[in-house]
Formats: structure tokens, sequence, C-alpha cells
């Protein structure tokens, strides 16, 4: 029997207000787009999206975009934007690394921070965004940190999207010549440069991404954060029974190609308007 | 060069958009001498810079030639306002049957007021260059040229969507249309008459066919062995001598639908740039 598909109920994006600039890092121009709350009196807390990269962050936009829209209209001033490099940001992708794009939410978070400075700014990143967010925040930066879907290292993440360049390649172009993730490697080690997912990888990239691996607060850290894993993702903690700062969420995988287009994520969505908010509450109580 | 971040409200929706500027203070319109520009839609779902952002590195190397390049988020795509699409299947459905077609045609027109131009060739890859085709077949006069990446003429996708997760309007390839289509064009191929085929949507073949034939310069970058060059093979080989001059394929070996394997991203910017360049209306650098 066929039936017919029941599209989630829309977000509730209505007192959500979006604004568009570039920011200068470096000399190039970073894009980056800010939901606010419509109502000032619903202001409760910066938020900075230190999102996915490369192909991830087409696949994921829609879903970042709405979820950016859903923490405006719940009261968190909400910044997103793009690395050097990537999507709507300048920059030459041959030049850039995992170490630029944490520098990048670096002046991102300081743009934020010098517009609201008493408020609190909570860090959230996702996928290989949380190994920057986690970086940076272990630096000081931000009073709280949300990730979802974190990925453990970088040199994992590299790994795990040439294995994806590689299927998806088999699957789209039976002509293609077949290839392993050690050419690939060996190619970039000769100092080639690597087509992966449509973007010029080189080297430098691989070898910057091994030096980035999630940090995990000490116990020690008094500012609150929190991981939203997503199964069945083998993330830094999705493997682990229940642990404190961490809940795994049953939710789609928004940033694999898919032919959904819009994924289920009320789940996400409500699980990180409740995280975001009992962090502002921890961090404001301390 | 120097990208800005441009609107439009379209039907109560803010749509969002990227101008490329001009390299070397060489503006679109007026200023330069250039009265055409490009305009990219969105390819497929995906937001306006494209898969890996293919159309970032198509506007940037117009720019850098002198051609002012916009790219556009159509609505509920993107950056843009809107109802977002819920799965590929359905969205194709919904573009092949016009989706974003007053939308592209408002973007038109709002991009040549804007900037002082005369006319545009707009483009896009698969879906996009779907609404171009469309856009194009509509006699649009303020079209100059139509850039297409990949353009799929197919009525429904190969696309296997997950268990449980039926479309909103579930693909009938064995439902009577289907079968009476497929019988019409059997018989029709037999006497010659119908050159597409009876997977394909024959309305967008027929616009592409007239639009290039009323005088649309067009370029199609395609997938070496992929489904794009056997139906643009069957368009040029129903073209006038005199409109064959105006078709330009350009095939790229070892690539896939989105042009994001091999060497494929380098060298459609490199067909469009090239494309560009025959005509003194889009760059004043051209020629």
């Amino acid at each position: 029997m066929k039936t017919q598909a029941t599209p989630q109920s829309p977000p509730d994006v209505s007192n959500s207000q979006e604004t568009f600039a570039y920011l200068d890092v470096h000399g190039e121009q970073v894009y980056s787009v800010r939901h606010s709350p419509v109502s000032p009196g619903a202001f409760r807390a910066s938020v900075l999206v230190v999102g996915p990269i490369g192909a991830e962050r087409e696949r994921a936009y829609r879903t970042t975009h709405l979820l950016a829209c859903h923490l405006a209209s719940s009261g968190f001033d909400t910044l997103r934007f793009d690395y050097r490099g990537i999507g709507e940001s300048t920059g030459d992708f041959t030049k850039v690394s995992m170490s630029a794009w944490r520098e990048d939410v670096n002046a991102v978070a300081s743009h934020l921070r010098s517009n609201a400075p008493t408020t609190p700014l909570v860090i959230l990143g996702v996928r290989a965004g949380a190994i920057l967010a986690s970086e940076v925040f272990a630096t000081g930066v931000g009073d709280a940190m949300l990730l979802i879907a974190p990925v453990k290292s970088g040199a994992d993440y590299m790994q795990e999207v040439m294995r994806r360049h590689l299927m998806a390649e088999m699957v789209a172009n039976e002509n293609l010549p077949r290839r392993s993730r050690d050419d690939m490697t060996r190619d970039l080690g000769n100092g080639e440069i690597v087509n992966v997912e449509g973007y010029p990888w080189t080297s430098a990239l691989l070898r910057d991404a091994s030096s980035h691996s999630l940090v995990i607060p000490p116990a020690s850290e008094r500012r609150p954060w929190h991981s939203l894993d997503i199964k069945p993702v083998v993330s830094a903690a999705a493997s682990a029974p229940a642990r404190p700062n961490h809940t795994t969420l049953a939710a789609e995988r928004f940033w694999e190609a898919s032919p959904i287009l819009m994924p289920r994520t009320t789940s996400l969505f409500d699980a990180t308007i409740a995280a975001a908010s009992g962090l502002v509450a921890k961090e404001r109580a301390a | 060069m120097t990208r800005h971040v441009i609107y439009h409200n379209f039907d109560g929706l803010r749509l969002v958009g990227t101008y490329h500027e001009p390299q070397s203070g060489v503006d679109g319109g007026s200023q330069s001498g250039a009265s055409a520009g490009v305009l990219l839609l969105n390819a497929g779902p995906a937001p306006r810079a494209g898969n890996s952002d293919m159309s970032v590195a198509i506007c940037d190397r117009l720019a850098q030639i002198g051609c002012a390049a916009f790219r556009f988020d159509l609505p509920g795509l993107g950056d843009s306002e809107g109802p977002s699409p819920t799965d590929i299947p359905t969205y194709w459905n919904d573009v092949l049957h016009g989706r974003n077609d007053a939308a592209a045609a408002s973007l038109v027109d709002h991009v040549v007021r804007t900037y002082g131009l005369r006319s545009l060739a707009v483009g896009g890859l698969c879906a996009g260059a779907v609404t171009a085709i469309r856009l194009a077949a509509s006699r649009n006069p303020i079209l100059r040229g139509l850039i297409l990446l990949e353009p799929n003429f197919r009525v429904e996708l190969g696309v296997v969507m997950p268990r449980n997760v039926p479309t909103a309007r579930p693909a009938n390839p064995d439902g009577p249309l289907s079968k009476v289509r497929r019988k019409v064009h059997e018989v029709c191929a037999r006497v010659g008459l119908a050159p597409y085929p009876p997977e394909t949507d024959a309305s967008l073949f027929r616009g592409l066919h007239t639009s290039i034939e009323q005088g649309i310069d067009t370029i199609a970058v395609l997938a070496a062995g992929l489904q794009s060059t056997r139906h643009m093979a069957i368009v040029e080989r129903h073209l006038s001598r005199k409109a064959k001059s105006r078709l330009t394929l350009v095939s790229i070996g070892q690539t896939n639908h989105i042009l994001t394997s091999g060497d494929a991203k380098t060298a459609t910017c490199d067909a469009v740039a090239k494309w560009i360049c025959r005509d003194p209306e889009f760059s004043r650098r051209a020629g």
C-alpha cells in the first residue's frame, strides 16, 4: 500500500529576523548570517554556530539555517558563518586548513562578544565544526559549549570524507577509474592537489587536520557544556553509555547526501533549545 | 574580487543572493559598456553556492573577466524564505511543473533593472538548468543565453527513497499515462516524428529546441557517458544549421552528474568563461 508522506510541521521561525554581512578576516570576506529574536525582551544569550565543513556544509545547510531560526525564535541571538574558502566566504581553499578555520571561529566569536559583551556566549559546534568549537572553548572562548554530532578528530574526519567520496564516485559513474584512500593519500603526499567531494585537498590540509581533535573539557571545567550525539554516528561519545554532559538522540544524519531534503529534526531542534537553555541557566547560576 | 549580499522580494518572500562585482572596477551595466550579466540558479536543492561551491567558482571566474555575475537562492532553498522542499523526487516533479518559474522570471527582471543591464544569461545545474530552459521557453525578452550544467530531461529521477519514507507524490512509471506515452512514442519513432526518449519531458526538449532556434545562445556542460550527453545530442541533431552554431556542447570526462569529480570544476569554469568571452555584451574584456 502506498502512503502519502506527512511532512513534519515546520519549526516556528516567526520570531526570527536575519541580517547578512561579511566580516573581514585576514583580508577575506567571511559570510555571516545573524538570526535575531524579533522581540528584544526574549533575548537570552548569544549562540555562535560553528558549522560543518566542505560538502557537509551544503547538505546540512537548510537544517542549520532552520536550527538558527528556531534558536532565534526561542530567544537566542544566533550567528552562523562560512569558513574562508568555503561557500559564500572568499578565500582560496588550497590555502586554508582547520587551523585557519579555527582562526575564523575566534574572529567571529570576538565579533559577537564585542556586540554583546555582557551576554552569555554559547559556542555550538556541528560535526567537524565541533572540533573547532571545542578547541576554542578550551582556550577560554565562550561561556558554554554545545556540540551536535561531534566528529572525534580531524584525521578521522578526513578518512571518512575520502571514503564517502570514493563510494559516491563508484555509484555515480561506473566509467570513473577506481581508486582507494591509499591512492589519494599517496598523491597528496607527492604534493598533488586531490579532488575530494569537489574540493581541492592539499597535503597541508591533511597534515594540519591530523593535529586537531575534539577536546572534551576536563572535570575541573567550570563552564557548562553538553554534547548531543546522534545515533548511529560513531563519534567521541555515542558508543558510551549514558554519561554526564551527553545525550544520545535518534535523529537523521542531516549532513549526509540523501533524497530526504528536510530530515525530521524536531527532536534535534527541541533538544538543542533545551540544552542551550540549560547551559545558559547553569552559566548564570555559576 | 568583492562579493555583495543582495536581496529580492518575491511574492512576500525575501530571496537572498550574491553579486560578484566585476574585477578592476569594472561594474556591470553602463559603466563598463557591458550590458549583459549572468544569473545562476540553485543546483537542484543545494544552496546558491552550488555543489562543492561550483556556482561560486563560476561567478568568481566571470567577475575576473569583467562580467557581472549573480547567484540567487530560490524560494525555500539556501538562505531564502519559503517552505523547504521535503524530498528530491517531489522537488524534481515540482520544478518540472514550474515551481521556480515565476521566481526566476522575477529575479531576472530585478537583476537587470537594479544593475543597469539589458539582458542576462541564466543557468544552473540539473534542476537549475530546467528552470532556465523553462524561462527561455517562455520567450522572456531579457534572456540572452543559457548556461546548462548537466541538464536533466527525465520525467522521473532514478532516486531510491529510504524505506518507509514515501514521496509526497509517488512516481508511478507503470501508470496508464506512462504506458500511453511510451506507446505513442514507439509509434511516432517508427515514422521519424518523435525524437525524444519516452522517459523524458518532451516539452522541455521542445522548449530548449525552440529557444535556440529563436536566437538564444546556449552552452551545455555535460558529464561524458551520462544521460545528458545523449539527450543534448538529440537536441543538437534536430536543430537547423544556423541554430546549431548557437549551441556549444562541452563534454567532460571522468566526472559525475554534479560535476564534482576529477577536474570538472576547473573545466566547467574554463568552458563557461570562454563561452562568455565570445560575446562582448557580457564583458568589456570579451572578444
